[in-house]
């Protein structure tokens, strides 16, 4: 497992910097991106990577599979590595808290019963502007989808495995739990035998 | 119930969420609107539920503030939402240190070999469903050749979809910029 360690250029910046800017980027990750985990994955490599250059693209790898494989809400996991990496406990705090304030302060205006606001929601403007937002998240995933695709797929089982990924969610509407559980045990599977055939036991990558 | 009752209740329920929050609703029928003391009706669940789906957020913070004030006010949304969270960054830094002392190990390497094509696969799964939610009128009967001819598409939708590809792709526009530019976009002419 790679891990570049160039270009942290975070470090330069001052650690409370760094903790209200993990803030406030989680912040408005979380009020305006709609769609879930991988939306807000894929926005948080926009932001943390393609923007700032606080980590690499190995990171973003890492991440994508540590959150979506530790229990827990996959926006929140990413709040979490991505704090973490920059400015450890504090910074994951940062990032966390940052990531629940729009729901939380909406919600709760929302049940105390600003039923305006529940309403505002519900409008057909509102969801007009989410199903373009929707569009553009779309957009943005598969970009981001995109770039991972060297660091991803390494050899043909990789690919193998990403093609069935793939077709089980978008043809047969399998559930993506359902899939990490393959994908793990599939890789570890290969791993084991590429060992047994491998007399150095260096596992082919 | 008590606001820590209600903490240690949805650090449980955080704790089952694998794969996304949707998973979980099912779980929190049945404790809420199933079991005593029946909090809430079918009616009044499934209208909570379309409302954390709109709102901004991921969609279990959003329930854990709505269950959490109603059951106990402040306190009781604060303790939910905490709750929800405060899994997070330890499972996700034990994962992270775990995964770097055991890293030449088979499991490891394994979960990497398997999770990482996965990753790829499923991050397009997840674009294309977003599209398919967006910019066609359903989803698509995959199969059904008749279904499928009946699709519409969202012209402004597949628009924003092409536009934010491209500005994406090529330049370094801010994703807020470009979000709340879709969302202006959106409420006039994707209703």
């Amino acid at each position: 497992m790679e891990n570049n360690t160039v270009n942290r250029t975070y470090l330069e910046i001052p650690a409370w910097k760094r903790d209200t800017a993990l803030f406030w980027a989680y912040f408005k990750i979380a009020a305006l991106v709609v769609g879930g985990g991988y939306a807000i994955l894929a926005a948080a490599q926009r932001e943390f990577v393609t923007r700032r250059q606080w980590l690499t693209e190995d990171d973003v790898v890492e991440m994508v599979t540590i959150t979506q494989t530790v229990p827990g809400i996959i926006a929140c996991n990413t709040a979490a590595y991505i704090g973490w990496k920059i400015d450890g406990w504090r910074g994951a705090v940062s990032a966390v808290l940052g990531a629940i304030f729009p729901s939380f302060v909406i919600i709760l205006l929302i049940a105390t019963g600003m039923s305006a606001l529940s309403d505002f929601f519900s409008a057909p403007a509102t969801r007009g502007a989410f199903t373009a937002v929707t569009s553009a998240v779309a957009a943005m995933v598969a970009v981001t989808g995109m770039k991972m695709r060297k660091k991803t797929i390494k050899n043909l089982d990789g690919a193998i495995i990403a093609l069935i990924c793939f077709s089980a969610i978008t043809f047969f509407r399998l559930s993506p739990p359902v899939m990490i559980i393959f994908a793990v045990v599939a890789g570890i599977v290969l791993e084991s035998v590429y060992r047994r055939k491998s007399k150095t036991g260096e596992s082919d990558k | 119930m008590n606001p820590f009752v209600i903490f240690l209740l949805f650090v449980k329920y955080s704790a089952l969420c694998f794969g996304g929050g949707y998973v979980l609703i099912p779980l929190l029928n049945a404790d809420l609107v199933g079991a005593p003391p029946k909090l809430l009706t079918p009616e009044l669940f499934a209208r909570y539920i379309s409302i954390a789906q709109v709102t901004p957020g991921p969609v279990f913070i959003n329930v854990a503030t709505f269950v959490g004030y109603l059951q106990s006010g402040f306190f009781g949304a604060l303790g939910a939402t905490l709750g929800a969270v405060v899994l997070s960054a330890p499972l996700v830094v034990l994962a992270i240190k775990l995964l770097r002392k055991y890293e030449s190990s088979v499991w490891v390497k394994g979960f990497f070999r398997g999770m990482r094509p996965a990753s790829f696969g499923l991050i397009l799964a997840a674009a294309w469903i977003f599209f398919e939610m967006s910019v066609l009128s359903s989803k698509v009967p995959w199969g059904d050749f008749a279904k499928i001819a009946e699709i519409k598409i969202n012209w402004a939708g597949l628009g924003i979809f092409a536009g934010a590809f491209i500005l994406l792709s090529k330049t370094k526009i801010s994703l807020t910029m470009l979000l709340i530019i879709a969302a202006a976009i959106g409420a006039v002419l994707c209703r």
